[in-house]
């Protein structure tokens, strides 16, 4: 029997709701500064509207508070699904309104995109959009990468648990506490995001001849982009615009440093278990399918012809593959010639974005501690079927020490699996039901599920709504890895059908 | 030793931290390049 949710809960679930969509309302504050500064009137009038709409939406949700404060599990992961639902909506009110956008389903599709840090875009004539608007869509994706309940938690400490930080796909806790995980992970950013403007800046600025300003300009959002895996760039020909392999590989930097777990990046900088890291699963899979996806695509690339000598080569095939493998999207040529790279070089470019990076980064996918945890099941279950009856088959892996693979973390990674296999075969149909070939179909469809960014050429201003919608609702199921959003699909259930 | 100097030290000791951390980062896209450039070589011989 269902139980029907009490006000309480809904109070509870409301208050939480509106607490993050304030913090949004603060975040949109940055580009209005921006827009004002930049003297740019009109985006400046379309932000100060999204700031009172966050502010609005987010004041009355949360206007009567509920009597206890504390979010169990299921209203936690609640919340996150409807943020990730009402954030784009309010997030792409300043798109819609610039006139880039063919209708405002184009400008939510960028929303989501941004905050899911997929990296596609419907954007028209991104060469010539105010400045403040492209920061604005590489802030959405730098917040989104990292977690809008994440930088909610950061600002109001306490109060809430560990449901909401599990909702946004995040697996474990750093630090002891929910908010100093939070605030670590805010601290890796922040240096990460010093270092990489001025290294990109540096490039542009040395390596291109770029103006001062340009180059800041250029390095600030190439490290946003890069630094979720997010895939946004200021010029429609992507990170292919800069001509310069220097460019190219500090990008690269961005990218993996945003595909490592932030346990990762702790172990690193406060020198612990360094080597043991080696030893990891996750390690040990991501390395593996990026070197295995990366030697497809590059025979695949030279089956086609289309890149005869060593350098040409080994550029497109690394910056590609750490690109889809990290779920960021970047690109060095049009998805009209992505689209045209069959065989192998498909194989490669598809299975790299649906792997994605590692459990607890700002990248997509499967993850690779999924992966290595399938590996290590089927592994164990091919011994047992090889050695003797009695023969005892150890379940054991390495993952930050040794750890016993139980069978509920096994049915967990299978079951995520499938579940994704299924949304990227229901994109897939969708896509071919409106008469694209099951290649195409099947990349774009992998990319959004995976919010992987790159394309073989169906996203766009013209493509069919109910083939925008399917893609926006995979980057949304994708971005919080099922969970939470069943846990909402139950809730309403459970409020229509519960007694 | 007063708090100041421990602090201090605590702050530099967590800079050359965080700046190791950025160079493993650079390592590693240097060792994927070389490995890119090798596998690269041996695909064109191949294919």
């Amino acid at each position: 029997m269902l139980l029907r949710p009490d006000p309480e809960a809904l109070r509870v679930i409301s208050y939480y709701l509106g607490r993050v969509l304030l913090v949004m309302a603060g975040v949109a504050v940055l580009p209005l500064a921006w827009a004002v500064i930049g003297r740019e009137w009109a985006p400046a009038a379309s932000f100060l509207l999204t700031v009172g709409a966050f502010a609005l939406v987010g004041a009355l949700v949360s206007a009567a508070p509920p009597r206890e404060k504390h979010l169990g599990l299921g209203h936690g992961m609640v919340v996150v699904a409807l943020a990730w639902l009402i954030a784009p909506a309010l997030g792409s009110i300043p798109l819609a309104l610039s006139g880039h956008f063919g209708s405002f389903l184009d400008a939510y599709f960028d929303g989501m995109s941004g905050l899911t840090a997929s990296g596609s875009s419907l954007v028209n004539d991104v060469d010539h959009l105010a400045p403040s608007l492209n920061f604005w869509r590489h802030l959405l994706q730098f917040i989104g990468g990292q977690g809008i309940v994440l930088a909610a938690v950061s600002v109001f400490a306490g109060g809430v648990g560990l449901s909401m930080f599990h909702g946004e796909g995040r697996e474990d806790r750093i630090l002891p506490s929910v908010t100093s995980t939070a605030r670590f992970i805010w601290l890796v950013s922040g240096i990460h995001l010093v270092f990489g403007v001025l290294l990109l800046g540096s490039v542009a600025y040395f390596g291109l001849g770029f103006t001062p300003a340009r180059s800041l300009f250029h390095g600030l959002m190439t490290f946003f982009s890069s630094f979720v895996t997010g895939g946004f760039t200021v010029q429609s020909t992507s990170i292919g615009y800069y001509h310069s392999v220097l460019f190219e590989a500090a990008t690269m930097v961005f990218m993996l440093a945003g595909a490592m777990s932030f346990s990762l990046h702790y172990a690193l900088w406060r020198r612990r278990g360094r080597l043991q890291l080696l030893r990891d699963l996750e390690t040990r899979a991501l390395a593996v399918t990026m070197a295995g996806t990366m030697v497809l695509l590059m025979l695949g690339l030279a089956t086609l012809g289309l890149y005869r000598s060593v350098g040409s080569l080994a550029r497109q095939g690394l910056f590609h593959i750490v690109s889809a493998h990290t779920s960021s999207g970047f690109t060095l040529v049009p998805s009209t010639e992505i689209a045209q790279w069959g065989g192998l070089a498909f194989v490669g470019l598809v299975t790299a974005m649906f792997l994605g990076g590692m459990a607890s980064s700002a990248a997509g996918g499967l993850k690779a501690l999924r992966v290595g945890l399938v590996a290590k099941v089927l592994k164990d279950q091919v011994k047992r079927v090889l050695l003797p009856d009695r023969a005892v088959v150890p379940s054991v892996y390495q993952q930050g020490g040794r750890r016993r693979l139980t069978q509920q973390a096994a049915q967990a990674a299978l079951l995520v699996t499938l579940l994704f296999v299924g949304l990227c075969a229901v994109g897939t149909a969708v896509g071919m039901a409106y008469g694209y070939p099951l290649q195409q179909a099947l990349f774009d469809s992998v990319s959004a599920a995976t919010n992987g960014g790159l394309s073989a050429g169906i996203y766009g201003p013209h493509m069919p709504v109910v083939l925008e919608v399917t893609y926006i609702l995979q980057m949304w199921l994708g971005r919080l890895e099922f969970v939470a959003v069943f846990a909402l699909f139950g809730f309403v259930v459970s409020g229509v059908r519960g007694r | 030793m007063t708090t100041e100097p421990r602090r201090r030290r605590g702050i530099l000791r967590e800079a050359a931290g965080e700046a190791w951390g950025l160079l493993v980062e650079v390592i590693v896209v240097g060792l994927a390049a070389l490995v890119a450039l090798a596998v690269a070589a041996l695909v064109l011989l191949v294919a």
